[in-house]
């Protein structure tokens, strides 16, 4: 009995999601879009051929759109006679992999460290705070290409540095959240039962910050993938053979006069999928807005 | 207020400090300026001697012991490259940055404000789906990519702006065009927000019930409210848009602090370095301190206490 | 107070936009606007050697005593009108008479002497010293009113040669390196400088030799290649020295030429598997250099088949290229397996961002096609100063087998000023030692004429042949644009010189 319960529970729970999704058109598509690149980024790699990503001088800077050759070769090759399709897949996995985990880990990071910095306040409070401060009064960018300069441009250290840069918006999105949440009843109730500081801060108080701090972070993967091009234009990114969307562009640039295409496609991949991004988080922020929610629920009220 | 503004400025020099210690030390572990001076063909001896003479051997820590003597005399360095003081070399390229910068976010908070306001009117309108759409498409471009193709189209095809360089007013519109687009898509969003809640807001419709005009009401009403939020957004874009200035004044050539801080970067030039990093950061917390004043003067809730 | 801070704003950048607008950047008349790639950091003649400094200066503002002919590397007169060898360690050069400096001061022995002393003066790094005099002892002296001596504590026969990387400057210029204003003999005065932006040079009247055509001439910088190249396309300059290849599609305004550069990878033949001659010979053979002309290097590329140029002395024309068989290749990777050499071990293949144009292009074909051959290769493409780390001596304890991206340039005439650094035992990017070179690069050093030819010939074919001490590439191409409205030809010295005086109006 309970366990239907819950069941129907969880149905009306996606059906109500699934509804919201369809009264805005432009998020449903956007979310469609980007289950395909993470399935693309899962197990797009094992699935082409490895004859498509090596070099064959031969069919160097392929023009797009020719049925003449293979349809891997449909959006053409590139300066080495990739395959662009092929590349372009593979670039979604490490793309993805840098973006996503530098936002995990800046989010959590950030996030942590404002819950910590909001709760107690004080002087733990304040030191966390003027880290943000430093980090935020200096232009990313250059902080990491200084970095990067020092380390090796491998995966994981672009991770960490990309993170680390954009971690003073979750702590201070964060720290403004408990500030607000701490003066609460249930926090002061849960005070006075004794109930320790750790368990305070992230039984109750961090599962409320999490909606916000989603949002912030579907459009800070945008902004992460941006980044990353950015620092491959100025030559710092990650290095061939290593690829990412962001490299391509970078690459392809110099090509712009006669092989447009180099750069054209990795290009509208991040404009789109930033675009979709975007959408999303704008989607998620009504949602989880209970004055607004109701702009998705009611169809009828579509007109105000 | 006062008193919080002391609070800020001295929290403010703290970060600056904190910032400067760590690139100071971050950037002398990236290498030896000798081998990038020196040409490569230079010999061992000189390389040595080169070393010993610009004390590039000494352990960090007396480096940054000589560098904090030196700075008491106001005294921020000598550029390796330029054979001139670091400073003289920042102060150059400061205005250049600053000029584009305050008129790219000018252009970009009244462009904002109009196409956010217009949107929020109606929310889900053919108008607000079109603007969200495109702005956002806009700012999720790469700059340099959108710069070069830009450069590509409207001097080499069309003929109509100079590729580069600094000018006159056709000099200005690329780069401009460039740094706005990102902050612009953002603020277009903020102000969208902040538009709507402000406009199903108590205040607006005891005023449009009151037969307040709907111009007043927009304008006067909701407006004064909606900016708050976009004032603060507006700050944290500060330093977004100093990133947006390195690729801008690297392609189009334009002397600015950007420019001059990946230069001096890429050729080690330390006390470039610090110094462009120490005034730029004093910039822009200088910024963030005027914008918490802005926004003291505009939150009635902060004006009246 | 809000509108206030907008209006403000917004007026000081109207004011500031339209302060300029009728400032003209497009050249026009008799002036000419040319595009480079970098900003002069600096504009002291003692740092001309350097490529960015000498496009503006050099035999433009200040003029060097010899020159070296780009064709053939022979060496003619400029300041300097004869020399002679007096003894062993001692030259003698007759200066021009009756010529002046662009601040009145006469061209005289004594000036000249100044001019060296203050280049090659320990204390300032100019890199005329650390590049060419870095472990010369030289001594200068006036022994007439326009005869100088040169005397230096080793042979030096080719210091004819080195004179022609030595600007004279007047005797009036500051002691220390860093004078913003430099005055020499050449054709131009240094006019201005606005950092950031551009450098004027205007023609000198009292020049002692033909008077130019340009009138004026504005340099300016862009990094981007693509820009440079929009720039003489759009009639916004007239020369844009380097572009890249893919950016010189248009034939008419496009010259090629040979750059003086030559590009290989080297090999670290200190470390297994490296150490081994059959590892190095199946990298030789793996690599489709046909392939690659013409496609990631320009068409016009030669391949090579040692460190120096055709034109230079001392470059050996009967030595054959590499073939491309990947085949044999295969065959020697596996005789060596076979023996025991751990040709599986990881390869560090060291590359440099924007060494040439489609560097990172060219590192990854490298790569695959090296793979393809079985060896175990992984690329790491550095920025020049992290690169710089592992070029030079003292090379690390701990490394392992690299081989690294390089590009070497000698447009000075004479193979010496390659073949001890990239070579000898003790060569600053030396990772080879084999004492026979080594004999032959010192005899070859203090040798003159057929003999110095020779020897440097014999040393180029050992190292061809028997040492392999590189995957060898190509001596390369530059690419300029030339605006149609003026008649100037790049050359192989373009790329460290740009003879205003040589331009001609359409």
């Amino acid at each position: 009995m309970q366990l239907i319960i819950e069941k129907n529970h969880l149905i009306n729970k996606f059906r109500k999601i699934f509804s919201m999704f369809m009264n805005d058109k432009l998020a449903l598509i956007s979310i469609i879009f980007l289950l395909f690149m993470v399935f693309l980024a899962i197990f797009g790699p094992s699935l082409i051929n490895e004859s498509y990503t090596k070099m064959n001088l031969r069919l160097r800077n392929l023009e797009p759109f020719s049925f003449d050759h293979h349809i891997m070769y449909f959006f053409g090759a590139d300066a080495l006679g990739r395959s662009m399709i092929a590349r372009l897949i593979l670039a979604t996995q490490n793309t993805m992999f840098i973006a996503g985990s530098a936002v995990i880990l800046s989010m959590t990071l950030g996030g942590v460290l404002g819950l910590i910095s909001g709760y107690y306040g004080g002087r733990t409070g304040n030191l966390i705070m003027r880290m943000a401060d430093i980090i935020m009064s200096f232009p990313s960018l250059l902080l990491a290409v200084i970095v990067l300069y020092m380390f090796d441009p491998g995966l994981l250290n672009l991770v960490i540095v990309l993170a680390f840069t954009r971690m003073p918006i979750y702590m201070r999105t964060a720290r403004a959240e408990v500030l607000e949440i701490r003066e609460r009843l249930f926090v002061s109730a849960a005070i006075s039962m004794g109930a320790s500081n750790l368990r305070i801060i992230f039984k109750h108080i961090a599962p409320l910050t999490i909606p916000t701090l989603l949002t912030i972070a579907t459009l800070d993967f945008a902004f992460v993938m941006l980044g990353e091009s950015a620092l491959s234009f100025l030559g710092v990114g990650i290095q061939p053979p290593e690829v990412t969307w962001g490299l391509m562009v970078a690459q392809g640039r110099n090509y712009l006069q006669i092989a447009w295409w180099l750069a054209f496609f990795p290009g509208l991949i991040i404009m789109s999928v930033a675009l979709s991004l975007n959408l999303l988080s704008s989607w998620l922020r009504i949602v989880l807005d209970p004055r607004q929610r109701w702009r998705l629920e009611n169809i009828g009220d579509k007109s105000d | 207020m006062r008193q919080y503004l002391s609070k800020r400025i001295f929290s403010s020099i703290l970060a600056i400090t904190g910032l400067f210690v760590m690139v100071f030390f971050l950037a002398r572990l990236t290498g030896d300026p000798g081998h990038l001076y020196l040409p490569i063909d230079a010999p061992l001896e000189v390389r040595k001697e080169f070393s010993e003479k610009h004390g590039f051997n000494d352990p960090i820590y007396i480096q940054f012991g000589k560098f904090l003597e030196d700075l008491t005399d106001g005294n921020f360095g000598y550029s390796l490259r330029k054979e001139r003081p670091a400073i003289d070399i920042v102060l150059e390229a400061i205005p250049v940055t600053l000029s584009l910068a305050a008129v790219a976010m000018s252009i970009a908070v009244v462009g904002a404000i109009l196409i956010g306001s217009l949107a929020a009117y109606r929310p889900n309108g053919i108008f607000d789906r079109i603007s969200r759409v495109v702005s956002l498409t806009a700012a999720s471009a790469p700059d340099f990519w959108v710069a070069i193709t830009a450069i590509l189209i409207f001097s080499v095809s069309l003929g109509w702006l100079p590729t580069s360089g600094i000018g006159g007013v056709p000099y200005w519109i690329m780069p401009i065009g460039i740094l706005v687009i990102r902050p612009l898509g953002l603020l277009v969003q903020v102000v969208r927000g902040s538009m709507i809640t402000a406009l199903s807001s108590d205040f607006v419709k005891t005023a449009r019930a009151k037969g307040v005009k709907e111009k007043v009401v927009i304008f006067k009403h909701a407006l004064r409210n909606g900016l708050l939020p976009v004032i603060t957004v507006a700050g944290d874009q500060a330093a977004a848009i100093a990133n947006g200035a390195v690729i801008v004044e690297t392609i189009f050539g334009w002397p600015g602090i950007g420019k001059l801080m990946i230069d001096s970067i890429m050729q080690r030039d330390f006390a470039v370095v610090q110094a462009s990093i120490l005034i730029t950061a004093i910039v822009i917390l200088s910024i963030n301190i005027i914008i918490d004043i802005a926004y003291a003067v505009l939150d009635p809730r902060i004006r009246h206490k | 107070m809000k509108l206030k801070n907008f209006s403000f704003a917004i007026s000081t950048a109207t004011i500031m936009a339209f302060g300029s607008l009728f400032s003209s950047a497009y050249s026009a008349g008799k002036d000419i606007t040319i595009v480079i790639a970098e900003e002069p950091d600096i504009v002291d003649p003692c740092e001309a050697t350097r490529s960015v400094v000498g496009k503006i200066v050099k035999q433009n503002v200040t003029e060097t005593l010899t020159e070296i002919n780009p064709a053939d590397g022979s060496v003619t007169p400029r300041l300097a009108t004869s020399w002679k060898q007096t003894d062993n360690l001692t030259w003698e050069f007759n200066i021009r008479k009756g010529i002046k400096f662009h601040d009145g001061e006469d061209l005289n022995a004594k000036a000249v002497v100044k001019s060296i002393n203050r280049a090659l003066n320990p204390k300032y790094d100019c890199e005329i010293r650390t590049k060419f005099f870095g472990n010369i002892k030289l001594q200068a002296s006036a022994i007439g009113s326009h005869t100088i001596s040169v005397k230096t504590e080793s042979p030096q026969p080719i210091m004819p040669a080195l004179m022609g990387t030595m600007t004279v400057v007047s005797p009036n210029t500051q002691e220390a390196k860093g004078v913003r204003d430099p005055k020499g003999t050449g054709p131009y005065l240094f006019n201005t400088w606005t950092p950031g932006q551009s450098v004027t040079l205007k023609r000198f009247d009292g020049y002692w030799g033909d008077k130019p055509e340009v009138e004026n001439a504005t340099y300016v910088w862009r990094n981007e290649s693509a820009v440079r190249a929009a720039m003489v396309k759009t009639g916004e300059a007239d020369i844009a020295a380097s572009i890249g290849v893919q950016d010189a599609n248009d034939p008419k305004m496009d010259f090629s030429y040979f750059n003086s550069e030559t590009s290989r990878l080297r090999i670290d033949m200190t470390r297994a598997p490296l150490n081994d001659i059959r590892v190095r010979k199946a990298m030789n053979l793996a690599i489709d250099l046909d392939g690659l002309m013409g496609t990631i290097f320009p068409k016009g590329v030669v391949k090579m088949t040692q460190i120096v140029v055709p034109s230079i002395n001392g470059h050996n024309p009967n030595l054959k290229p590499w073939p491309y068989d990947p085949a044999e290749a295969k065959r020697l990777v596996k005789a060596a397996k076979a023996d025991g050499v751990p040709v599986d071990k990881e390869i560090v293949l060291i590359g440099r961002l924007g060494i040439y144009p489609n560097s990172t292009e060219a590192m990854e074909a490298m790569h695959a096609m090296l793979t393809e051959v079985g060896f175990n290769i992984k690329i790491k493409m550095m920025e020049t100063a992290g690169w710089l780390n592992f070029l030079s001596r003292p090379y690390a304890e701990d490394r392992g087998p690299a081989l690294q991206q390089s590009q070497h340039d000698n447009n000075n005439g004479d193979a010496v000023f390659s073949m001890f650094n990239k070579y000898a035992c003790k060569g600053a990017q030396s990772t080879t030692c084999d004492k026979q070179v080594d004999a032959w690069i010192t005899e070859a050093t203090a040798a003159t004429g057929t003999k110095r030819r020779d020897t440097w010939r014999k040393a180029q074919k050992k190292l061809h042949e028997e040492i392999i001490p590189d995957v060898q590439m190509f001596h390369m191409v530059g690419f300029s644009r030339v605006n149609p409205r003026i008649k100037f030809t790049p050359t192989i010295s373009t790329n460290s010189e740009i003879q205003i005086s040589q331009v001609k109006f359409n």
